[in-house]
């Protein structure tokens, strides 16, 4: 068997105490010089990996969005209180910690410091409003979602927020930039384990972009089909991307009534299903806590 | 046990994990990754190159402490010292190359388990020292990353109709050597086509047919 | 503890005191708390104090969902149940996803022990104990220490560290407590520790944050996925040996293409859904 590394377990004379109290002294001394290179590379490394995570999405919203590069980029992260019965949301956006009941009224709200708002991890804004709500037990107070705003001058330029839906095989995790009115400008996926070649064609701007242009009135009533793409709409499909979303959403504009559903992949039905369902949910989502979060950002 | 041999020439060490020893076609060692993350070249380079240098490192480090550790507890600190290595790599990639580390993250982290590298720290780190060490590494990393390569290429070529993502041809000439079963197919036939070249060559296939049968 | 479960895609049924008034209800599910979900009627069920809820969003059996009502205290809870969960995760890891076909991991040991039924069922059995035990072992680990003492980058040699220990006390106990026996499975103890589905599924629950009956889900799928993978192959493997098969594709390479053949027609398992 060529899989086994070395030779068979042999029956070896048992080693005598001192040898074994030598192995283990050996063992445990390499192990911990082994622990300490790892923890050294660690400490350089994680800052590293969470200050590209950080680029990576501010890059991919900054694309989505069509922002200038002088336009900020602030988040807004949402977290769910459950003690017993009494389940309260909140919101920590740029300017404030917003604790509110399930309806909306508020019950506080902090100012943010501006050092929570400017840090890029996401473990460090966690660890601020842990420290700013009280619960009794760290489990009932969860993160729950998270979306962004592109700040252009002091205007909200549009939202990015970011979606998590049931793909065929495990989590699809996407981004949805929409409009002030609620229309999406673009969907990109960043995170899926479809096979390649089937349902990985989602992140291919042929289906991706099918969203695009689409009004909360048409997400409401769209539904997939299993027509082939016509050739001129996947064209235009393949445009946007290289051009911005405006020109392009000008350029097109007769196209999009025509195709008032999405083409689901060949093969990957269910793939295909699974990301426009998981828009559905995330525009309608958006929007209802829109209304509540609105004055807070 | 701890004299050293004299060698082979570099040469010899270098070809021999390229085609004679191929760790996937030949030897048949660590076939995981080779099915797996064949789908594209840029999956297989990424793996590839994670693979020769693991090996290259812990070969060479096999070596240098070769003398000090008890011959009972070799095989543990090997573990060990690939664990660190692939450890180290899975870091690094997380941190600088989040894109590709998203689609073959877990086969990174299981270079730990892969046989190729502890069976040359067993057959040739254990009786030469750092410097051919290297060689032997690099010889074998080189063919792992040439066969990861080789699939990824053609799996991407035909499956998507593209290379390095860059579209080659307007269509997809069969779509099924992308698909999950694609790859044990792409394997099967290059394998077969090493052993043909060799039949070719003149060789006498060995029994079992593509190289020692795990 | 009154008890309610989603029994169709719009419905729920409920037992306990319910006002059987729709405005009074609110139906959330539990990722979403903020957002109530319409509830369109309540209708008396069956049984005596039960309640038929019908939705107008498509519900999830295996989604959690949280129900409160005016004037009760206790909010309900609905959650698949947990043997459902442990099911739908087996049946995942050792069909839907198989980790021999879909996932193409332990293919060494795979192709080399496939060669006949005696040690393929050998094998299987072995490993699905094997990597059941050194799952949840793993599992505990990198939950009561690894997460909270934030030593993730530990987790590659602690797995392995883990799975190196545990062949070897099962190696030793066996061989004193039952020779016979050690004698038969002795052999594929060995090759454990190079398959990399036994490392592979720790990692993986570690990456997920699984919870416990998740972990021991796909710690068992795996194991049986990996029997199942085995048998299958080995079945056909005898049956090849005596065809005729061209001298270039002798051995390995038609191993393979089985595989391919195998791996195809696993595909056709991945619609399937535990209700």
């Amino acid at each position: 068997m060529t899989c086994v590394p070395g030779k068979p377990v042999v029956d070896q004379a048992p080693p005598s105490g001192r040898e074994m109290v030598i192995i283990a002294a050996g063992l445990t001394v390499v192990c911990l010089v082994a622990a300490m290179i790892l923890g050294g590379l660690y400490f350089v490394t994680q800052p590293a990996k969470e200050h590209n995570l950080h680029v990576r999405e501010e890059t991919m919203i900054r694309g989505l969005l069509g922002l200038t590069p002088q336009a900020r980029i602030q988040e807004v992260r949402r977290y769910l209180k459950r003690e017993g019965k009494d389940t309260q949301v909140i919101y920590l956006t740029g300017k404030k910690l917003a604790q509110l009941e399930l309806d909306g009224k508020e019950l506080a709200a902090l100012d943010v410091p501006g050092d929570v708002t400017a840090a890029g991890s996401a473990e460090a804004k966690d660890e601020w409003v842990k420290k700013q709500i009280k619960v009794a037990d760290p489990e009932h107070l969860k993160y729950a979602g998270r979306f962004f705003v592109g700040i252009e001058g002091s205007q909200p330029a549009g939202y990015v927020v970011e979606g998590v839906t049931l793909g065929f095989k495990t989590w699809v995790r996407f981004f949805m930039a929409i409009d002030s009115s609620y229309t999406i400008q673009g969907v990109e996926i960043i995170e899926h384990e479809e096979d390649p070649g089937l349902g990985a064609e989602i992140v291919q701007r042929y289906f991706k972009n099918q969203f695009a242009g689409r009004s909360l009135a048409d997400i409401e009533k769209i539904s997939v089909i299993k027509d082939p793409l016509p050739k001129d709409w996947q064209t235009a499909l393949e445009q946007l991307g290289d051009m911005p979303f405006r020109p392009w959403a000008e350029k097109y504009r007769e196209m999009l009534p025509k195709n008032p559903n999405i083409y689901a992949i060949t093969g990957s039905t269910i793939s295909s299903t699974a990301v426009t369902v998981g828009v559905k949910a995330a525009l309608g989502n958006f929007r209802k806590r829109m209304n509540i979060v609105e004055k807070y950002l | 046990m701890s004299e050293h041999r004299t060698p082979p020439p570099v040469s010899t060490m270098l070809m021999r994990g390229l085609f004679e020893e191929n760790p996937i076609f030949r030897l048949a060692l660590s076939l995981c990754p080779a099915v797996a993350v064949t789908t594209s070249v840029k999956n297989g380079l990424m793996l590839g190159v994670a693979v020769l240098v693991v090996q290259v490192l812990s070969s060479m480090s096999g070596s240098l402490v070769k003398h000090i550790i008890n011959p009972k507890i070799r095989i543990p600190v090997f573990t060990l010292l690939i664990a660190i290595w692939v450890s180290a790599m899975d870091m690094i990639l997380a941190a600088y190359f989040a894109d590709i580390y998203q689609q073959v993250g877990l086969y990174v982290k299981l270079i730990v388990a892969f046989a190729i590298i502890i069976s040359r720290m067993e057959l040739f780190s254990m009786k030469h020292s750092v410097v051919p060490c290297f060689w032997d590494g690099l010889g074998m990393g080189l063919g792992f990353l040439v066969g990861l390569v080789l699939a990824g290429a053609f799996r991407e070529l035909l499956g998507s109709g593209s290379i390095f993502g860059i579209a080659i041809l307007p269509f997809k000439p069969l779509l099924l050597v992308v698909l999950p079963a694609g790859g044990f197919f792409t394997i099967g036939l290059i394998m077969a086509l090493f052993n043909w070249v060799d039949v070719k060559r003149g060789h006498k296939l060995p029994s079992g047919g593509g190289g020692a049968h795990g | 503890m009154a008890d309610a479960k989603v029994v169709s895609p719009h419905e729920i049924l409920v037992e306990g005191a319910l006002p059987a008034d729709a405005a009074s209800i609110r139906l959330v599910r539990s990722s979403d708390a903020d957002i109530p979900l319409a509830v369109i009627s309540v209708k008396p069920g069956a049984k005596s104090n039960s309640f038929l809820l019908t939705t107008a969003e498509t519900l999830n059996s295996q989604d959690n969902y949280q129900l409160t009502a005016k004037g009760v205290d206790q909010p309900w809870e609905i959650a698949p149940s947990p043997l459902a969960l442990v099911f739908s995760v087996i049946i995942g890891s050792a069909l839907i996803n198989n980790f021999v076909f879909t996932r193409y991991l332990g293919l060494c040991v795979f192709f080399g022990v496939s060669r006949n039924k005696d040690t393929a069922i050998g094998m299987g059995v072995t490993f699905t104990i094997v990597g059941l035990l050194s799952g949840m072992i793993a599992w505990a680990l990198n939950t009561i220490a690894l997460v909270p003492l934030k030593l993730e980058f530990m987790q590659i040699i602690a797995f392995i560290g883990i799975v190196a220990c545990l062949v070897q006390a099962t190696d030793l106990i066996l061989k004193k407590v039952n020779p016979i026996l050690h004698k038969k499975f002795g052999i594929y103890l060995v090759l454990i520790t190079t398959n990399c589905i036994i490392l592979a599924v720790p990692l993986l629950n570690a990456t997920s944050g699984a919870t416990m009956l998740q972990a021991f889900g796909l710690s068992l799928g795996a194991g049986l996925g990996f029997a199942l993978a085995l048998f299958l192959m080995s079945c056909a493997i005898e049956k090849v040996n005596m065809a005729p098969v061209p001298m270039v594709f002798k051995g390995l390479p038609v191993a393979f293409i089985i595989a391919g053949l195998f791996a195809l027609s696993f595909l056709g398992f991945s619609g399937l859904k535990v209700a």
